[in-house]
């Protein structure tokens, strides 16, 4: 960043006869707080910010009454600030240390990287239910022939020979070659196609935004591939095309609970069905252009389902995928808070929030770490959830017969399967086994 | 109700009492218009009937109401304010000090205030009673708590002892003079005006950010934006000073390379170390071999 004249800095300390008077007038914690929350009429604000750019004094106040931020968003932000700096010719933001070690790493790199490892986990959770996919029919040999080319583009994880039906084995040896050029891209990113390096802003973490950037990014279009078992499907594929976020879709498509459910798209979260029975009834049942490879295991939903299947930010990139865009990258971006002992969330960056978990607990602390998130709150109260909010199970902490009873007022979970709970009575509670067992310090 | 008595004032404010919940903390119609009426004059002593409902409206009547009722010792509402904040006071006290001891003096001396310990004449005073519910009662009440602690840092600062000081080495310099012969007042003045020229919100960032240190995230928060657009911002800032600048600079009678020279050059800009120049070793030869005779007859030798 450039720097300004010293000349700048001392008169920007100095006070002319006109801003006396202005800076004699301190606004008043209410109006301070108005400010900080965004909520001063114009005119206000303007007279706040001439003052708070005089006033030192109160410049440090308005930044000490700024709440502290979700550990997600902060990790976030100096992500971002990383990938600013780094395009800004090497100079460095301020007081951020980036917690990363690869978020020194382009921004490029990190966004192909980060898909190819969505990819290769959806995969490897979907290993199981691969087993179970056209037990019955083998895929014809027309389609290994026909597997995408763009596979070579993804790194997919390599599929064991045993998780494909009999017959496929061609279908596997294609499949594991791509998976293995793909884990070579994935190894060493400057083997992708070249795009144009951008410093994202965090808006284009929403799922719409994130298709549009992927298209202008100038993803192949116009191919879809399937590797799902949907054998009546696959008999029937004559041609084959490749959007390689595709590949993803229909594993993901596959991926057995939990997953929250999709709205108007078929629901395949609540229980575990037979995959086999699944894949194959939803094979029949999806609808398919005549441009797309009969292959082609589409979720069949229209765009304004986006708005009614809501913010679960896994439905969301599902439908990212299956509308032929490639997200970005698979983080999410959770937000949460607290307000009146209610616990929210936000899955779009803070824009719009949810109310999470129950709202008659008194809930005083939450923590996250990935896809798990605790709350603590008055009289003991702790819950727990595993599914980033959608669902929450109480937690009785107990240590010798003997319950907790006062109010947890801070959660530390940076340590894995380690809960330390911190009371209103300076207790410490500690499990080492995800909440099923605590201690008492 | 309302001072205006017009009939769609009363239905506002009817409206208004009913969501605030008031009636639970002994709060009459009458006392929470009358609440209402007064910090209307305070932010919009001139305002149309209908601005002053969207003000009344976009208050937080629920946290004004408690903490009205707290400031005038309704039990019930203490229970509320003790359940809902008192909990998080510590929190707020740990960010912002950064030290649990700090904290907990900070929280438990701001919980104090806001019950009302000192009592003046007689009457019970709390702090609650300045809320009027601009924002919440919670960013209230961080605010209330910064402010306290920024108070007491400064004030610890002015008190800190002579002896204290001077034990941790602290030397008690003259008062730096300013260089009075290469100061040139042109500098100042063009200077003065482009930042006189710039928006309040530029110039807060401007000093957030050289002034005290901040980082981008801290001031992008403080203002409601993104990291990178007060990354661009301070870009965009630093090269339109500096141009504005010249411009004075240039108005002023100077040429372009002169402006140039002189803002490059400027005094404070050199890193002169007087203390280093104006110190020296003594020469040992400064001082003459002959010894100088004692002034009680005594005498050396040369």
């Amino acid at each position: 960043m450039s720097e300004v004249p010293k000349i700048v800095h001392l008169r920007l300390q100095a006070t002319t006869p006109e801003q006396i008077a202005l800076l004699h007038v301190h606004p008043e914690p209410d109006v301070l707080a108005a400010f900080a929350e965004g909520t001063l009429m114009a005119g206000e604000r303007e007279g706040v910010l001439q003052h708070l750019a005089l006033c030192a004094d109160c410049r440090e106040v308005a930044m000490l009454a700024l709440p502290a931020m979700d550990v997600a968003v902060l990790v976030e932000e100096e992500e971002v600030a990383a990938a600013v700096s780094s395009s800004t010719a090497g100079q460095e933001t301020r007081g951020h240390k980036s917690r990363f070690a690869w978020a020194t790493l382009s921004w490029a790199h990190l966004r192909w990287a980060t898909l190819a490892a969505g990819i290769a986990i959806a995969v490897f959770v979907m290993r199981p239910a691969l087993e179970h996919v056209g037990k019955t029919k083998a895929p014809p040999n027309a389609v290994v022939g026909q597997l995408p080319t763009a596979v070579k583009s993804l790194a997919t994880p390599e599929i064991a020979s045993n998780a494909l039906p009999k017959g496929s084995e061609a279908a596997v040896a294609t499949v594991n070659k791509h998976a293995g050029l793909a884990n070579q891209v994935a190894k060493n990113p400057t083997l992708l196609p070249k795009t144009e390096d951008r410093a994202l802003d965090l808006r284009a973490h929403d799922a719409g935004s994130a298709a549009e950037l992927a298209r202008s990014e100038g993803q192949t279009t116009g191919e879809t591939v399937a590797i799902s078992g949907a054998q009546q499907s696959i008999q029937q594929s004559t041609q084959v095309s490749t959007e390689s976020s595709e590949i993803s879709n229909e594993v993901a498509h596959l991926q057995p609970a939990p997953v929250a459910p999709l709205g108007n798209a078929p629901d395949i979260t609540k229980a575990k069905p037979p995959i086999d029975e699944t894949a194959s009834d939803q094979a029949r049942n999806k609808a398919r252009t005549p441009a797309l490879p009969a292959v082609a295991v589409q979720t069949s939903v229209s765009p304004s389902s986006h708005d009614s299947i809501g913010k679960d930010k896994d439905s969301r990139d599902m439908l990212t995928m299956s509308s032929g865009a490639v997200p970005l990258f698979a983080k999410r971006t959770t937000v949460w808070m607290i307000a009146d002992g209610v616990l929210k969330r936000s899955l779009d960056g803070g824009r719009n929030w949810e109310q999470s978990g129950p709202a008659n607990r008194g809930l005083l602390c939450y923590a996250s770490s990935g896809e798990e998130v605790w709350a603590g709150g008055q009289a003991g109260a702790l819950l727990h959830s595993i599914d980033n909010g959608t669902s929450w199970s109480p937690v009785a902490v107990a240590y010798s017969g003997q319950p907790l009873t006062s109010s947890v007022t801070h959660i530390d979970v940076s340590v894995p399967a380690l809960v330390v709970l911190s009371t209103d009575s300076n207790e410490t509670w500690t499990s080492g086994d995800s909440g099923k067992t605590w201690k008492k310090k | 109700m309302s001072s205006s008595g017009q009939p769609k004032d009363t239905v506002i404010a009817a409206e208004l009492y009913l969501r605030s919940g008031a009636a639970a903390y002994g709060i009459s119609a009458e006392q929470f218009a009358s609440m209402l009426e007064a910090i209307q004059r305070k932010y919009l002593p001139e305002a149309s009937v209908k601005e002053k409902a969207n003000f009344c409206a976009a208050l937080r009547l629920e946290e004004l109401v408690l903490a009205r009722a707290c400031a005038a010792g309704h039990e019930r509402a203490w229970q509320d304010f003790i359940g809902r904040y008192r909990p998080k006071l510590h929190g707020m006290a740990l960010h912002i000090t950064r030290d649990s001891a700090h904290a907990a003096d900070l929280a438990d001396s701001l919980f104090a205030d806001l019950y009302g310990v000192s009592a003046r004449n007689g009457v019970r005073s709390s702090k609650l009673v300045f809320y009027t519910g601009r924002g919440s009662l919670e960013g209230w009440l961080r605010t209330v708590m910064a402010q306290e602690f920024v108070n007491r840092y400064r004030k610890q600062r002015r008190d800190v002892s002579l002896e204290e000081q001077t034990e941790e080495g602290a030397q008690f310099e003259a008062k730096e003079q300013e260089p009075a012969s290469v100061f040139d007042p042109r500098i100042e003045s063009a200077t003065d005006r482009a930042l006189a020229e710039l928006s309040a919100e530029d110039r807060y960032t401007l000093a957030s950010y050289y002034l005290d240190g901040r980082t981008l995230a801290e001031i992008a928060r403080s203002l409601g934006l993104h990291e990178s657009s007060i990354s661009r911002r301070l870009d965009r800032l630093s090269i339109s000073l500096r141009k504005r600048i010249l411009t004075g600079l240039r108005e002023q009678g100077m040429s372009h390379a002169q402006a140039a020279e002189a803002l490059e050059t400027d005094v404070r800009d050199l890193t002169l170390d007087l203390r280093a120049r104006l110190t020296q070793d003594s020469d040992p030869t400064t001082f003459p071999r002959r010894k100088i005779p004692a002034s009680d007859g005594r005498s050396g030798s040369d």
